[in-house]
């Protein structure tokens, strides 16, 4: 599903290049690439979803080479395949949590109902907060709704950058079982980048970056 | 999806902001619609008041005075004439007139003007009687509508007239002399709708105190009305304020009238035309400079929109470059800024247009008579749909800088910030 080699980027305003080690990620499989900060991790993972070029090397998802897209059909690609759980939680600021999720599927042209939607929410455990302003979540909630929103348009490939940096043990625990469970029930294929070794158990795939 | 909507929302949700960009477009486009509109008016109000009146006789002093005050009835006269002195003008035969008006002013009721004159003043503003009739006796008048609608006076009602023009109604004089409304006028839009109308002898009975006697050179006795300028050259001794002239046809003889009247005669002339030029060139400075305000006001309406837009966009960023990143088109971002651009202007240019129709009620309620520029429509003008245009403008290119700037946006650098 997603295939990786030789690839190495180089920064337009650094002289350093990073090299990445070979890996696959079969389909509805999950992979965790670790690594401390200055690693790469972020840079992978917008590689991985089509918002950079690679300087060299060779990425194919779902057998199709993003290297050979040009930047409106790696969009589109996203748009149709990927589904993005950011480091920093970024919402609609003025609609509440329901309506951001009905936003993220028109933008997406994802053709889930509101009673769809409203499943999602509720296998997230958001139901009761659907009326909520998103600003008024706490760090646990908002994380959960980027899954959510990550999901609305029912991606193969599912990444996500940091999920879990800014939050305590419980809610680690809780979004790193959210996220394998979301890839179970949606088929996804699960590529996480994190410095958080508390994330190790969950996954059974393993790649450790270097500084 | 309706971005229109989502337009909305945000507008509510910085709603500070956008109430200062609404208020500031709102104030801009208001003020810009009425100087356009009210200046156009003005002069449109005053060349229809000429009423074909080609020149203006009376006591010498400044020419726009006379034409301000007897054709305007918004300055003071320059003094009174004697009709001896003004007899050659109401010979029915003048060869180069047609009309010649007589006015006697300097009473008031209640703020609007008395004016002492003939039947002919109605053929001269084409006026037509709403109810009751014209005055067949002294101390009989017939009131404009605009007098009728604010002092509440009906057919029959009586009144005393103060001495004075109604500016500083503490200070005038009441007289003892009881009017009697006999008839009321239709609304013409002319000043007349502001004036209280009776005969020149009503004026002169307030007046004489009781001397009526002592002037012994006049012919008639003061008890006849006197309703025509045949009966006034009966009264050569009593004076008048002006008389308004209309020439037959426009030649070398009634043009070369006012120079040799100023030239050979106590009186003056003055042409209304030619003085409503030369203050409508000094108005127009006056009106350029409001305009130059209001834009001013405009342009930092502008500037409010590019800021908060601007300040918003560093906020806002993240959540633009998220709707791009899950799949919204550069279009739906650029139609999401300028719909928020859009609805400010909207909303500015209602509010605007009721700061408009406040103004323009202010000014026929409180200004038109004091000023004597007359009365504007309360309907729709172009001018209106000109402003929306300006404001639509104003709003579209304040949003032009954060539009280039969302769409030079590294989506993958901005949503890994913070």
């Amino acid at each position: 599903m997603i295939e990786v080699r030789r690839l190495a980027h180089q920064y337009s305003n650094q002289d350093r290049s990073i090299e990445y080690p070979d890996f696959h990620c079969g389909s509805g499989e999950e992979l965790l690439i670790l690594g401390p900060s200055g690693s790469g991790k972020s840079t992978l993972l917008h590689i991985l979803g089509g918002f950079l070029k690679p300087s060299r090397g060779e990425v194919k998802m779902s057998a199709r080479s993003l290297q050979e897209m040009n930047t409106k059909e790696r969009n589109r690609f996203r748009q149709d395949f990927i589904g993005i759980v950011f480091q920093k939680h970024h919402f609609i600021r003025s609609l509440k949590v329901f309506e951001n999720l009905k936003y993220a599927a028109a933008f997406s042209k994802s053709n889930r109902t509101d009673d769809q939607l409203l499943e999602l929410l509720e296998f997230l455990g958001l139901e009761d907060l659907k009326k909520q302003a998103v600003n008024t979540l706490s760090e646990g909630q908002k994380q959960r709704l980027s899954v959510a929103r990550a999901l609305v348009h029912k991606p193969a490939i599912l990444l996500a950058d940091e999920p879990t940096s800014s939050l305590d043990d419980q809610n680690c625990r809780l979004v790193a079982e959210l996220l394998i469970r979301s890839k179970e029930e949606y088929g996804a294929t699960l590529v996480v980048v994190s410095h958080d070794h508390r994330l190790m158990p969950y996954f059974a795939n393993k790649i450790e970056l270097g500084a | 999806m309706n971005l229109l909507y989502l337009a909305w929302r945000n507008l509510r949700y910085d709603h500070l902001k956008s109430l200062l960009s609404i208020l500031l477009m709102s104030l801009g486009l208001g003020l810009i619609c009425f100087f356009m509109i009210f200046s156009s008016q003005i002069e449109k109000n005053f060349r229809d008041n000429l009423a074909g009146v080609h020149l203006v006789l009376g006591a010498k002093g400044s020419p726009l005075q006379l034409v301000l005050c007897n054709l305007y009835h918004a300055d003071v006269p320059t003094g009174n004439i004697s009709i001896e002195e003004a007899k050659a003008f109401l010979n029915p035969r003048h060869p180069l007139l047609s009309h010649a008006v007589p006015l006697s002013l300097g009473d008031s009721y209640e703020g609007f003007r008395l004016v002492g004159t003939t039947k002919e003043f109605l053929n001269l503003y084409e006026l037509e009687l709403a109810g009751g009739s014209i005055y067949q006796k002294d101390l009989q008048v017939a009131i404009g509508s605009e007098v009728a609608r604010k002092t509440g006076l009906a057919l029959g009602d009586q009144f005393n007239s103060s001495h004075g023009l109604g500016i500083e109604e503490s200070l005038a004089e009441s007289h003892t002399h009881n009017f009697t409304v006999t008839g009321i006028l239709k609304q013409s839009g002319t000043v007349a709708d502001e004036l209280i109308l009776c005969s020149p002898s009503s004026f002169w009975m307030v007046h004489d105190h009781g001397h009526n006697h002592e002037h012994g050179h006049d012919n008639a006795p003061l008890n006849t009305p006197v309703l025509s300028n045949s009966q006034l050259l009966e009264h050569p001794n009593k004076e008048i304020t002006s008389l308004l002239l209309r020439f037959r046809s426009k030649n070398i003889q009634s043009l070369n009238m006012m120079r040799s009247i100023n030239q050979n005669t106590p009186l003056m002339a003055a042409s209304p035309s030619f003085e409503l030029n030369k203050l409508f060139d000094q108005l127009g400075i006056g009106f350029e400079l409001l305009n130059s305000v209001a834009l001013l006001i405009l342009l930092i309406s502008a500037l409010s929109i590019w800021f908060g837009m601007s300040i918003a966009l560093q906020e806002r960023k993240y959540e633009l470059a998220l709707i791009r990143s899950i799949g919204g088109q550069p279009w739906q971002v650029v139609s999401l800024l300028l719909f928020e651009a859009i609805l400010i202007a909207l909303i500015g240019f209602f509010v605007a247009m009721f700061v408009f129709y406040g103004l323009l009620w202010l000014s026929n309620e409180y200004w038109s008579s004091d000023w004597g520029f007359g009365r504007m429509e309360m309907r729709f003008y172009a001018e209106q749909g000109m402003v929306l245009l300006l404001g639509l403008i104003v709003a579209v290119m304040s949003v032009v800088v954060p539009i280039v700037q969302v769409l030079r946006m590294d989506i993958a650098k901005t949503l890994s910030e913070r």
